[in-house]
């Protein structure tokens, strides 16, 4: 193994459940907003439990191929080569994504705190951190996570109420004025990005009970559905779904907006903070998987000499792969959830359990307890 | 750690010593310029028609510094103008005379001038929305005339003219008829279909009474409240009274652009009409003696609106309930009992019905549905509502039926008159 470190199953939801929560929530709200209108948080609720299936997937994946990362149980599925080559799949998807939520990241602290500082500086901290982070191993990025999320959740919590005064809750009315099909439509950005909880196929081997990493993955993709929900709620009652559309950052703005006696305010610093170290949780998630992929892909002995050179890999990316926002976003609205969820959160997973089932059905092969050093 | 060397290590924290306290990219508060208000105005005609003032305040001065040198009329605001073909350019113009760099995060009300508000106001918003710094709680007023005016004024009771605004602004519930709407509020208002919005009016004037000389003898008036004629101190007297600030009344505005103003008779109307929360009082006449009129202050009141459609027409039911005490009254007759509250109740309900009638009226003159009636058959029946498109004709010649009951509960701390010997 190239890991030698374990984590709880706890540990391991908790771990996911900020790998989820970290981005989904600054640019969810706009696009499911602009798709769905009024009936936005319905569409996000719904879309967000689409990782509930991906988990099911996983989970079952991980108990037929015990001990092994997805990257080790496609190439005994598959065969060597299409195995190796749905892992090095695997590999560039963790990679593209970290460099979009680095991107995500230095974009919106650009639009919305320091403007004059150039992306880059943003992105090669944040990524230079999480190489860090990586080299370190699995559990120090999961005790992190423990105490990150403690921030995230009570901070969340604390400005969703603080906003209350702020609510208009006529304006999550008329409900689904065009039919079900715009909720749908809208559905399919916030099923995107809970698809991500696929990272989950390279931790199972690393829980202590890998059994629990069904109930770990569903209370991971329920609570960020449940906070991310409430988040859009909020938006929307404050905004209506007309300026949610057209913020760039609606829920910043939403934290922004409130001013309670003048002196509960401002707390979009705090806020930011907690974002800063949600989304440094999830890049060096992304990051551990993508690293550990190449080194088993690729056979390596040790999955820290991939680390550097990844690393300038994602900074690369994420100031090459988009020439400006608009850009950014319309691919995070239109092309990414299609290729994605299709590919990578449900193509490939079915694919391989299939296979699995395939072959030991109708070919009598089994999988089960067979143990890979 | 041992496969570091010290000295390695020593400069490495050295080097790290330079960025991350934080001294890098120091901005001490006294190389900013703090704007907390900002006035627009729009002069037609003009290459340039943005007129823009900035209200930068000056710490030095308000904590009382003597850096400033000249104590008298040392005013710790300081203006900044400047004319643009839009607000950045405007604002730009104006930072050309700043010695420290602009700083608008505390910037907590944007005036508007009247004709800037005629030619639109969304502009105005876009400009405070883009802008990393500027916060969309910001409060909007809109004044009749230019809105650079008001930053000049020096009769103040606050230390600075910004803080004298926020502070009108703070108190209107409890001491102006005038709602002043966020700048969030107001978008979310104009982006919702079927309603408008509105926001307060600040003017400057004299003061509304003019001095009465010693030896005459005094006249009181008992509660203005329904008189209205308060704009009547353009009766130049002699020693010409200072000007303030005076924030009450309503903009109205019909889409982003101004429709008209409220007064604030009107407003009051308006605010039983929405639902807004206020403190007013009312005059209704004296059920035992017609000539005399008694006081009713309004504690809280509730309005519920439900729009009833019917095959293709659509008319409203508002119902308002008021709760008053009975604060003045200028006969000797005792009030305090049960039929005659019952009474003023009734005749209370009677003027606030009145007002409200009266309020709307002018709205659907105006075609303004600031209360959002359109909104809520919107809500209710969306398909509805596309037909009875364009709202705001629909709104003209709808049909509002209005129920208003009022009870009085209290009536201070006299039980009744005292009953003063003949």
């Amino acid at each position: 193994m190239l890991e030698k470190g374990k984590i709880s199953p706890r540990q391991a939801g908790e771990l996911m459940f900020i790998t989820l929560l970290a981005t989904v929530i600054l640019l969810v709200p706009e696009i499911t907003a602009d798709l769905a209108g009024h009936d936005a948080w319905l569409a996000t609720f719904v879309g967000s439990l689409f990782g509930l299936l991906t988990v099911g997937i996983i989970a079952w994946l991980g108990l037929k191929h015990p001990g092994k990362t997805i990257y080790q149980y496609a190439e005994s599925v598959l065969g060597k080569y299409p195995g190796k080559l749905v892992g090095l799949a695997y590999v560039w998807i963790f990679l593209h994504l970290a460099a979009m939520v680095v991107r995500q990241f230095g974009d919106f602290l650009t639009t919305s705190f320091m403007v004059l500082t150039p992306l880059s500086v943003f992105n090669i901290s944040l990524t230079a951190l999480a190489a860090l982070a990586v080299i370190m191993g699995l559990e120090v990025i999961t005790r992190m996570s423990e105490f990150i999320i403690l921030l995230v959740v009570s901070f969340l919590l604390l400005v969703i109420t603080l906003s209350i005064g702020n609510w208009e809750l006529n304006q999550l009315l008329p409900f689904m004025k065009d039919g079900i099909m715009p909720v749908l439509r809208g559905a399919i950005v916030p099923a995107a990005f809970h698809g991500e909880i696929v990272v989950l196929a390279v931790l199972i081997p690393f829980l202590t009970r890998p059994k629990a990493a069904f109930l770990s993955g569903t209370a991971a993709v329920t609570a960020s559905a449940l906070l991310l929900t409430m988040a859009v709620v909020g938006t929307l009652a404050v905004f209506g779904p007309e300026l949610t559309t057209s913020f760039r950052f609606p829920i910043h703005l939403f934290v922004r907006s409130i001013n309670i006696g003048k002196v509960l305010t401002r707390f979009e610093v705090v806020v930011m903070v907690t974002w800063v170290a949600g989304v440094f949780i999830k890049i060096s998630v992304l990051y551990y998987c993508a690293a550990l992929g190449t080194a088993q892909v690729f056979g390596l002995s040790e999955y820290r000499s991939t680390v550097l050179p990844l690393g300038v890999l994602i900074t690369a990316l994420s100031v090459l792969l988009f020439e400006d926002i608009a850009e950014l976003v319309s691919f995070l609205a239109q092309a990414w959830p299609r290729f994605s969820i299709s590919v990578y959160f449900f193509g490939l997973p079915f694919l391989l359990l299939l296979v699995t089932v395939i072959r030991e059905k109708i070919f009598g092969h089994s999988f089960g307890g067979q143990q890979d050093e | 750690m041992n496969k570091i060397p010290r000295l390695t290590l020593f400069l490495l924290t050295a080097f790290m010593l330079i960025f991350i306290p934080g001294c890098w990219d120091h901005v001490e508060i006294e190389e900013l310029a703090i704007v907390r208000s900002i006035s627009v105005d729009y002069i037609p005609g003009e290459r340039a028609p943005y007129f823009v003032t900035l209200a930068v305040i000056r710490p030095g001065e308000m904590a009382g510094g003597g850096e400033g040198g000249g104590g008298g009329g040392g005013s710790p605001t300081r203006l900044y103008s400047g004319t643009g073909a839009s607000l950045d350019l405007a604002v730009q113009e104006a930072t050309f005379s700043l010695t420290r760099q602009l700083f608008l995060a505390h910037n907590e009300v944007v005036l508007i001038g009247e004709e800037a508000a005629r030619q639109g106001i969304y502009h105005i918003m876009d400009f405070i929305l883009r802008n990393a710094q500027l916060r969309l709680t910001n409060s909007i007023v809109i004044i009749p005339g230019t809105a650079h005016k008001i930053l000049t004024q020096t009769e103040l009771l606050e230390t600075g003219i910004s803080e004298e605004i926020l502070g009108l602004i703070a108190q209107e519930e409890q001491t102006s008829e005038a709602v002043t709407q966020e700048m969030f509020v107001m978008l979310r208002d104009m982006s919702t279909p079927g309603q408008d919005t509105f926001t307060a009016v600040l003017h400057v004037g004299p003061q509304p009474k003019k001095v009465i000389p010693e030896i005459e003898v005094e006249e009181r008036e008992d509660g203005g409240g329904g008189a209205g004629g308060e704009s009547g101190g353009a009766e130049a007297s002699e020693a010409e009274p200072p000007e303030i600030l005076t924030l009450s009344g309503l903009a109205v505005f019909r889409g982003d652009k101004l429709a008209g103003f409220l007064n604030h008779v009107e407003t009051r109307g308006f605010i039983w009409l929405n639902g807004e929360p206020s403190r007013s009082i009312i005059a209704v006449p004296d059920p035992m003696d017609p000539t005399k009129i008694v006081n009713i202050s309004i504690i809280r009141s509730q309005t519920t609106v439900t729009p009833e459609i019917k095959d293709g027409n659509v008319s409203f039911r508002v119902e308002v309930v008021a709760e008053g005490d009975l604060i003045a009254q200028s006969s000797l007759y005792n009030l305090s009992t049960p039929a005659m509250l019952k009474k003023l109740g009734s005749s209370t309900s009677a003027v606030i019905k009145m007002e409200m009638e009266k309020t709307l009226q002018v709205l659907q003159g105006m075609e303004a549905d600031i209360m959002g009636y359109g909104a809520s058959v919107y809500r209710k029946d969306p398909k509805a509502f596309q037909e009875l498109s364009p709202w705001s004709e629909t709104f003209r010649d709808v049909t509002v039926d209005i129920h208003v009951t009022a009870q009085i509960r209290r009536t201070g701390q006299l039980s009744r008159p005292v009953q003063l010997k003949r």
